[in-house]
């Protein structure tokens, strides 16, 4: 294949799979990754709204219509994710301190369901123990991933922000 | 779990079930015994489809949750592999990920 028919295969690709094949490790897509990042705000709020949804439906299951145990455990939940991101997280240390909570939540939601059934079936325990198996896996891989950022120690990320005819901010983050 | 006419001498009321992987027929009986034997089959059907309706709706619900969480980690992985990527690092054998040296 010629540089000129993969770099016009690499235009083609969504962003889910630029976004794959970066994960990887495929530099071939640096190019279209670069404005992907550049678009970034737009991810993080994509995320925001995942991790709100998925939360609020677990509240929902766990807490139910008992107002000061959804209170109570959605402060916990925000205090858990402020010790984990730690003081001055950078913004994928947060992204990532919200996923590890989003899993630690999803764990517990799975523990709560199975230890609240009854009269199960066979099949039943055993998608009951496989779901609590993934959620397991899901908790111990973000767990992994936010103490492989810290230890690779990431460059921060510097935002330049200028209003028309205004003085410029920079903020690194 | 059926009523049966033989010969058209009056209804009767069997239950199958499967002995040694063969279906055995049991004939309960006509009147009121086959009439009891057929409430209670019934009641015992209707709570096992209402326990099965019951499982359906918990596992659908498990399952969109489990894949709102599984999406969110999807998005951030791809999204922590792209910045380490742009940031000029690289996985080592398709394993951890490595400062890229230049030499």
């Amino acid at each position: 294949m010629t540089d000129n028919s993969s770099g016009q295969q690499v235009l083609e690709l969504s962003r889910q799979e630029i976004m794959d094949r970066a994960r990887k490790g495929d530099r071939s897509v640096l190019p279209q990754l670069c404005k992907i990042l550049d678009e970034a705000p737009d991810i993080t709020r994509q995320l925001g709204d995942l991790d709100d949804t998925a939360r609020e439906a677990m509240l929902e299951r766990t807490a139910g219509k008992h107002l000061a145990r959804r209170e109570a455990q959605s402060r916990f939940l925000d205090d858990l994710k402020a010790e984990v991101a730690g003081p001055c997280p950078t913004v994928l240390e947060a992204l990532l301190a919200s996923q590890i909570v989003l899993c630690w939540q999803h764990l517990r939601y799975a523990e709560t369901i199975f230890a609240q059934a009854r009269d199960y079936t066979l099949v039943q325990e055993d998608a009951y123990q496989k779901q609590i198996d993934r959620a397991q896996r899901r908790y111990l891989d973000a767990i992994k991933a936010i103490a492989q950022i810290r230890k690779l120690g990431l460059p921060t990320v510097q935002l330049n922000i200028a209003a028309a005819g205004g003085k410029q901010i920079n903020a690194a983050n | 779990m059926a009523w049966e006419t033989r010969n058209g001498r009056g209804r009767y009321y069997t239950r199958s079930r499967r002995v040694n992987g063969r279906v055995v027929r049991q004939y309960i009986g006509a009147g009121i015994a086959g009439e009891l034997a057929a409430q209670e089959d019934a009641e015992r059907r209707a709570e096992r489809e209402k326990r099965r309706s019951a499982w359906m709706s918990q596992k659908r619900e498990l399952e969109a949750i489990e894949g709102l969480v599984d999406q969110h980690r999807k998005v951030l992985m791809a999204l922590t592999g792209a910045t380490l990527l742009h940031a000029g690092f690289h996985r080592h054998r398709r394993g951890e990920w490595r400062r890229r040296i230049d030499r």
